[in-house]
């Protein structure tokens, strides 16, 4: 095979190639450089900026036309009780929420990968269902169900228990929306957790079985270890994803009842919905830090074990 | 690679600079728009684009129609928005600085789309603010003076249930003790479970309290501060959350209802009348209610003597970037009209803005319009500021705390009015 050159003999310098092909590879990206630079980084920088500022709805027409503040929004922020109600209820949400989910995805994902085909296909569209439903319809059904003479409180009543009323308790409400958002949730984990399990090389479960390795002993010590990258992905997805719980108390309870399900999202929208532009960028940053915590917390947690 | 990273961070550092120094708020504020009058009768001229808001875009095509031939060189285009679209529509074309030339906005927005700047001071000679209820004119009133039309209003009455009533030998309250005590009468009947049911703290109660407030005598706002630690709004708060300490009132999701007889009383508009009219067409209504089950009257009057109730409704302002002020300023001066209001009534069947249109004999022979109309005399508007939306989560906020005893009326009021003070009027 040949190589065709315009002018044989001359070799372009290795800086020219280099260019050349640096010059191609900026034509590539540029429609994702470019569609990234205007609807990801002005409006990333400028709410940013944002959140050093007074600017509230009297603003928009002069955008520019504000003082800068420092820290004040966030400061007031943080010092705002509901905020900090916000902050505890999520942190809640995610403690006994995150664990929970991936906890029942993980079990469930273990059965699924362990009946038949034609079994588990059925099992896993039922499971995964939820994730795809609208949270305004569900939200409706949920509500009837946790009334107090609703489904759930009929079914505690024929075992002998007196169930409250579920949503407008502040004792429970939390709770309900919780059991709520992991049934909506666990469909998500438990499709990438039986990705991780097909994944694992029959031969490893197999060698164990011949070294007289019982179903606990595999699940605990070949399962869980081979797991681990598939684990430290689920855990982050959904811990970020409930750290920005907003969805169920938004069209379940309006974080009531006495703020008992109030959210940092919920917060935040709630800024902007009053014109307070700079203050819920400032809420939002709060939680974007504390997610990003949270992130690397896990990674640090997981590295030693993956 | 290291190139790369020095040219990201100037490009981000020179962006921050723009940023900051194009900032820095000037000493006058905002400032406001101001326009030329309406045109003469007939000389209009240009294209009129209005967005109406919650489905009204139909019959102002119809209303305008004379206006249109009075008027042949203007054009008329209207689109509708949803009303839960208003404000985001509104900021973004004051932020953009286009748009429509006239916009609506419900009785409840118009103070924060002034705010944002959306709407220009209604200038002399559109309308008389002394033809319109004083409810409805405070609607639309801003920092300094009018900033919009009032187009219609609506408002609420009491709703109870006669059939229950009279079998209890009643009548419809008129005080607020006889409202407590006919409240208590329906918990209590047997066979009853609730009786009055008021928009829960979750529901934006402060639709009720603030008219609550005007009937104990109270004012929400003196022009200068927010005046909610005042006796008047405490006994609005404590006759609020007392229906919901005695159990009368529902406080978490129920199946009671108005027609199973669950929830005999409550405060709306007249829509529920269609909507009780539909469900006994449908059959979906229980056996034995009828429409002679549903009776509806003016509010009962509170320890102030006054039974205000809250005003609703639907206003037209002039977008402050506008190309076609005068002509826009033209139509809304013609719809202000006594005869284009009774027109609107005809086409839409919502009550004029403008009183003297009450006595359109349509209206007065109906006698749910008759009703309304009368308690349109003694109307309260929402406090008019652009924060009020923040007040009124804060009102929700403490009245749910009352209603489920855990502060009293009072200890609410002072923590409401302190928070309201940090928040102001947010003009």
């Amino acid at each position: 095979m040949t190589i065709a050159r315009s002018r044989p003999g001359k070799v372009p310098s290795l800086a020219a190639q280099r260019r050349r092909s640096a010059a191609v590879a900026w034509v590539f990206v540029a429609p994702f450089v470019l569609t990234f630079g205007v609807f990801g980084l002005i409006p990333l920088v400028s709410s940013l900026a944002m959140a050093f500022t007074d600017l509230r709805a009297r603003d928009i027409r002069n955008p520019f036309n504000v003082n800068f503040v420092g820290f004040e929004n966030f400061v007031s922020v943080l010092t705002d009780p509901s905020f900090q109600r916000a902050l505890l209820n999520t942190l809640l949400f995610v403690v006994v929420g995150v664990p929970a989910t991936l906890f029942i995805a993980l079990v469930l994902a273990v059965l699924l990968n362990s009946v038949t085909r034609r079994v588990a296909t059925f099992f896993r569209v039922g499971y995964y269902m939820p994730v795809i439903t609208t949270i305004v319809a569900v939200a409706v059904v949920w509500r009837i169900m946790y009334q107090n003479t609703g489904v759930i409180n009929t079914i505690l009543g024929s075992i002998g228990i007196t169930g409250p009323n579920w949503l407008s308790d502040p004792n429970t409400a939390l709770l309900a929306i919780t059991i709520m958002a992991i049934w909506r949730n666990i469909g998500a984990s438990m499709v990438i957790f039986l990705a991780g399990l097909q994944g694992i090389p029959s031969e490893v479960n197999e060698a164990a079985a011949i070294d007289g390795a019982n179903a606990t002993q595999k699940f605990f010590r070949i399962t869980i270890p081979m797991m681990m990258p598939t684990i430290l992905l689920n855990t982050i997805l959904v811990t970020t994803g409930y750290m920005q719980f907003f969805d169920e108390p938004f069209v379940m309870t309006n974080g009531g009842p006495l703020e008992s399900t109030t959210s940092i999202a919920l917060q935040v929208y709630n800024q902007f919905k009053y014109g307070n532009y700079s203050v819920g960028a400032a809420g939002a940053y709060v939680l974007f830090a504390l997610v990003g915590v949270l992130a690397l917390i896990q990674f640090r947690f997981f590295r030693q074990r993956t | 690679m290291q190139r790369m990273r020095v040219t990201a961070i100037t490009a981000m550092a020179l962006g921050a600079v723009l940023v900051l120094s194009g900032c820095g708020r000037s000493a006058d504020g905002a400032a406001q728009g101001s326009s030329a009058g309406p045109a003469e009768a007939g000389e209009a001229t240009g294209v009129v684009e209005v967005w109406t808001a919650g489905g009204h875009a139909d019959n102002l095509e119809k209303l305008a129609k004379a206006w249109l031939d009075e008027n042949p060189d203007v054009t008329l285009k209207v689109t509708d928005v949803p009303w839960d679209q208003v404000i985001t529509k509104a900021q973004t074309a004051t932020a953009a600085g286009t748009g429509p030339d006239i916009i609506m906005t419900g009785a409840d927005q118009t103070a924060t789309v002034i705010g944002m700047g959306a709407f220009d001071s209604v200038p002399d000679g559109v309308y008389d603010a002394d033809d319109f209820y004083p409810a409805a004119v405070d609607s639309v009133t801003g920092e300094d003076g009018p900033y919009a039309m009032p187009w219609y209003v609506e408002t609420r009455f009491l709703f109870y249930r006669k059939d229950i009533a009279t079998e209890l030998g009643l009548s419809a309250p008129t005080t607020w003790e006889e409202t407590e005590a006919m409240a208590a009468a329906f918990a209590s009947r047997p066979g009853g479970t609730f009786g009055f049911s008021l928009p829960k703290p979750t529901e934006q109660p402060a639709q009720v309290i603030v008219p609550f407030d005007a009937q104990a005598g109270g004012e929400m706002a003196d022009g200068e501060n927010w005046t909610i630690d005042t006796p008047e709004f405490v006994e609005a708060l404590d006759y609020y959350g007392g229906f919901f300490q005695r159990g009368e009132a529902p406080l978490g999701d129920t199946d009671a209802t108005f027609e199973n007889g669950g929830t005999p009383m409550f405060i709306s508009g007249p829509w529920m009348l269609d909507i009780y009219q539909d469900l006994i067409d449908e059959g979906t209504a229980p056996e034995g209610f009828t429409m002679d089950s549903v009776g509806y009257a003016v509010s009962p009057a509170g320890p102030g003597g006054s039974n205000d109730q809250y005003i609703g409704g639907g206003n037209l302002g002039v977008f402050s970037a506008s190309d076609n002020k005068s002509a826009a300023w033209s139509l809304l001066s013609w719809m202000s009209e006594q005869e284009q209001q009774e027109a609107w009534y005809d086409l839409q069947g919502e009550l004029p803005a403008n009183i003297a249109a009450a006595d359109y004999a349509p209206i007065q022979d109906n006698p749910v319009t008759k009703t309304l109309t009368e308690q349109l005399q003694n109307t309260v508007a929402a406090p008019n500021y652009p924060a009020w939306s923040q007040i009124s989560d804060l009102i929700s906020k403490y009245s749910e705390q009352v209603a489920r005893g855990e502060i009293s009326g009072a200890d609410a009021a002072k923590q409401i009015q302190a928070e309201a003070d940090t928040i102001g009027f947010g003009w």
